[in-house]
């Protein structure tokens, strides 16, 4: 008899299970208190995990900041500095000098042949000469094992430059602003050197991708609205190795403080009493136009 | 049968355990299911006086008064059957000067309007952040049955006039609407300062190749005033309609046959 109680329990818990998660499912959806204003400086996914840091919200509207920006150690990420905010439907994110796999190409051993090729180049005609596809050292990075032709140079003297004088990352980038403000965002960023090469990024066109394929692709002003009014905005996401590694950096959400204690529909009452009042609306200018009423 | 126990035990359990994986799912689903498309405007019909939405909700307390907000969609905005339902329709920024709607009820992020379309008493609710707020401080109360207008300006009556109101084939539609527009018709030499509602005639499909809006306007005899003989409109004498026309656009109008 007491054998069974086990199997009871358990099922009498799931059947609860069942009925509070109808519960909270049929419950109305688009409560603002379900997401505060936030914001954090880089959060990452994939073979090098990082939480969102630093990470701040603001609940009621007040204003709160961090610097704390303390990553774990890592191969493939470092930011010198930022500061996050969040406060009454505002966020904002500043981050200084992010490096993304620091000495990337340093560590190739470039292959004796290659070394040689590029010791020999010919004075004239070199820049018409193709680029040998030779399988590059795994980097130690969360990317597929790449080939030179992968690397952007466009011609074997560009590939030479590259592999003997290495950049000192795979991605640099001097500063990233983003700020939201209810609705409303934008992004800053400085500039972006991939592999030693600044690249134009256009920062006020909404998800603009540069493909950099298949070492990176990066996304620029990826901007949500949510049904509950909330709106996010993320500076950059850098996608490595085809989605291996996601990372994202300089995050704001903004949102409407929570706490109004009366979620059910209210019906206005008479005579006003409200202090937050808004502004009287002012007479009608008078339209000169043609419509036909009733008479 | 100490371990046919322990067998029996697990055995009952797979269920229980299925049931609470697939609520973990549910409950995933849930939550990333959660995001909405934005709404394309583009198919949706706009709620004009013009235009007639049946599948407009209607309004649940058409004879209650406001506390006076009035909103504006600051650009074409999407109306809803409830908040956080499907969208059904839209409003333009503009009627015949800018749209000004009466909020007849709120929630957290959400307003209940009273529309411009037919049918009569027609609601919506609208996002707030795609709305201006303003408050209007008057009230304008029609009663059919003693053929009287009264204005009524922070809870105190500013004027009470005779009006002319729908005669009985042709009535001005109980309930709550609002003013529409304002407008100067020349082509009405008689008496071209109009103030349309958001209401039209429960009887006259058309008139005079309108949709049969319901205004409010003068008259050049004094005669009709305290009469029964419009066709909906509700006509007032010259001092009303001066003051009338210094009320914001929204502002509730309340018809009852009192």
């Amino acid at each position: 008899m007491r054998r069974q109680f086990a199997p009871t329990i358990l099922t009498a818990a799931a059947v609860t299970g069942v009925v509070a998660f109808s519960l909270v499912a049929s419950s109305p959806v688009g409560n603002a208190a379900a997401r505060p204003s936030s914001a954090y400086a880089v959060s990452a996914e994939g073979q090098v995990p990082v939480d969102k840091t630093p990470y701040v919200e603001s609940l009621d509207g007040k204003r709160r900041s961090s610097s704390a920006l303390e990553l774990p150690k890592n191969p493939l990420l470092s930011v010198r500095a930022g500061t996050v905010t969040a406060g009454n439907d505002a966020a904002s994110v500043e981050l200084f000098d992010v490096t993304v796999g620091p000495d990337v190409l340093s560590q190739v051993k470039v292959p004796a042949e290659l070394k040689q090729t590029c010791a020999n180049l010919p004075a004239q005609g070199a820049d018409d000469l193709p680029i040998p596809d030779l399988p590059l050292p795994d980097l130690g990075l969360p990317l597929p094992t790449p080939s030179t032709k992968d690397l952007p140079a466009k011609n074997l003297p560009e590939l030479c430059n590259l592999l003997l004088t290495p950049p000192s990352s795979l991605l640099g980038i001097d500063a990233v602003n983003v700020w939201c403000s209810g609705d409303d965002g934008g992004v800053d960023i400085g500039s972006i050197t991939l592999l030693g090469q600044k690249i134009a990024v256009p920062t006020t066109k909404q998800s603009f991708t540069i493909p950099a394929a298949p070492l990176a692709t990066i996304t620029v002003n990826e901007q949500t609205k949510r049904t509950d009014g909330s709106f996010t905005i993320t500076g950059l996401t850098i996608n490595l190795g085809g989605g291996a590694q996601v990372i994202r950096l300089a995050s704001a959400t903004c949102a409407k403080p929570a706490a109004k204690p009366t979620p059910k529909p209210t019906q206005p009452t008479t005579p006003p009493t409200h202090v937050d009042q808004p502004p009287i609306a002012p007479p009608p200018t008078p339209v000169k136009t043609h419509h036909p009423v009733t008479g | 049968m100490r371990r046919s126990g322990v067998d029996e035990r697990g055995g009952s359990s797979v269920p229980a355990l299925a049931v609470l994986a697939l609520l973990g799912v549910v409950a995933a689903v849930a939550i990333f299911g959660d995001r909405e498309p934005p709404v394309d405007l583009s198919t949706l019909s706009s709620s004009s006086t013009q235009t007639t939405i049946s599948s407009a909700p209607l309004d649940p307390q058409p004879y209650a008064v406001t506390d006076g907000v009035v909103v504006h969609p600051r650009a074409e905005s999407a109306l809803y059957t409830a908040p956080d339902a499907d969208a059904f329709a839209k409003i333009a920024p503009k009627q015949f000067g800018p749209t000004w709607l009466p909020v007849v009820q709120q929630t957290d992020g959400w307003v209940r309007v009273l529309l411009p379309s037919k049918p009569n008493r027609s609601t919506a609710w609208m996002r707030d952040e795609d709305l201006d707020r303003a408050s209007s401080p008057y009230l304008i109360r029609v009663h059919t049955g003693s053929r009287t207008l009264e204005l009524f300006e922070q809870g105190k009556r500013l004027g009470v006039w005779k009006a002319g109101v729908g005669a009985r084939k042709t009535p001005t539609p109980p309930g709550r609407t609002f003013l529409l527009g304002s407008i100067i018709d020349n082509k009405r030499s008689a008496s071209p300062i109009v103030l349309p509602l958001g209401a039209h005639s429960p009887t006259l499909d058309t008139f005079g190749g309108g949709p049969g809006t319901v205004a409010i306007h003068g008259w050049p005899r004094p005669d009709v005033f305290g009469a029964a003989i419009s066709a909906g409109c509700v006509r007032v004498p010259k001092t009303a309609l001066a003051h009338l026309q210094k009320v914001p656009l929204g502002t509730l109008v309340l018809i009852d046959s009192k």
